[in-house]
């Protein structure tokens, strides 16, 4: 097993699982709610639509891409751990919490342990040309974008891209599976060992 | 019995799939035998598709299969046996369900309520912007600080 989290792929390469695509355009919903009435509904979809930029990864599995399976890929946002870092302490401070180091490296800590189901990190890594810092992966805002035109935009601007490699590739779509697939009890075991 | 007495190609148009299906036969197995085939066949033959082989390029086939209960006609019918040894004819096996099995992808065509042609310059877009969730872990952290 390599303890190399990322290899380098050339600007041409298919695209694949775990491919760190930086920039990516993508059509979005606006965060504003939607006004119901009036216009009707088709009016009311075109206008919350907006094109934003992201840095992303892949999560479209990895068969699916090399047979041919689908003409979307699936994209989930990502960004560095010192643009996160701004994130959460401005989010602490709108809730009029501390934002501590200690605080900081709890929630680091726990992101790292798979305890905040939305986020995933990875790991910082360097290849011959590129590199990266540490990168959250946020799995609350889901993305598709149609395959040939990525793999063409990707062309076009003739950049290498990192690639996760297995088994990190596959920890991360793990992560995205739990994510999902998670069920909160109303009720949850009672801690009988702390009486 | 399985018997695949026919395939057609994915091209193949609707007029020929949905002819007749005495005729069909006859086409397929030759005025002779296609009397004494057509009497004996089942209302609902099943088509199935079979998926190109490794390293094809070709389009799927549509194999015709009759799972007929018959076997006493069918067998002993010079006419048939020769059919059925043809290579040609038995290149592809009998089909698997399992085939398809776990990623099907049918092309879909969903109305659509409205669309428009956009000209976009990444670098001129709105970065994403994460929403961070403080939740309750954190803020009890924070209270033992």
């Amino acid at each position: 097993m390599s303890d190399t989290w990322y290899e380098e792929v050339e600007a041409a390469t298919k695209l694949m699982q775990g491919d760190l695509i930086l920039n990516c355009p993508l059509v979005a919903w606006k965060a504003v709610p939607p006004q119901l009435s009036g216009s009707g509904e088709t009016e009311l979809l075109r206008g919350m639509t907006e094109a934003i930029q992201a840095d992303t990864v892949v999560m479209t599995q990895a068969c699916d891409l090399e047979q041919g399976k689908v003409q979307n890929v699936v994209l989930c946002p990502h960004l560095s751990l010192t643009k996160y870092y701004e994130a959460w302490k401005a989010e602490m401070e709108r809730k009029s919490q501390n934002p501590t180091q200690r605080a900081w490296r709890s929630h680091c800590d726990d992101i790292r342990e798979g305890y905040v189901w939305n986020l995933a990190i990875l790991n910082a890594g360097s290849t011959g040309r590129l590199s990266t810092e540490h990168r959250i992966v946020d799995f609350h805002d889901i993305f598709t974008v149609p395959r040939d035109f990525l793999e063409s935009l990707l062309q076009q601007r003739e950049q290498p891209r990192l690639r996760l490699l297995p088994p990190y590739r596959e920890h991360l779509s793990q992560a995205f599976a739990r994510f999902f697939m998670r069920v909160g009890l109303p009720s949850p075991v009672e801690r009988a060992w702390e009486k | 019995m399985t018997a695949t007495v026919g395939n057609f190609y994915s091209g193949t148009s609707d007029q020929v799939r949905n002819q007749l299906r005495s005729r069909f036969y006859r086409t397929l197995t030759g005025s002779t035998a296609s009397t004494e085939l057509a009497g004996e066949l089942p209302d609902s033959p099943s088509l199935s598709m079979l998926p190109p082989r490794n390293g094809e390029q070709e389009t799927p086939l549509l194999m015709l299969v009759y799972y007929g209960t018959h076997e006493g006609g069918l067998e002993g019918n010079p006419e048939i046996k020769a059919k059925l040894s043809q290579p040609g004819l038995w290149q592809h096996s009998e089909p698997d369900a399992s085939v398809w099995r776990g990623v099907f992808s049918p092309l879909y065509h969903p109305k659509v309520l409205f669309s428009e042609q956009i000209e976009v310059r990444t670098a001129d877009l709105p970065r994403w912007k994460p929403r961070i969730t403080i939740d309750r872990r954190t803020l009890t952290r924070g209270d033992d600080e």
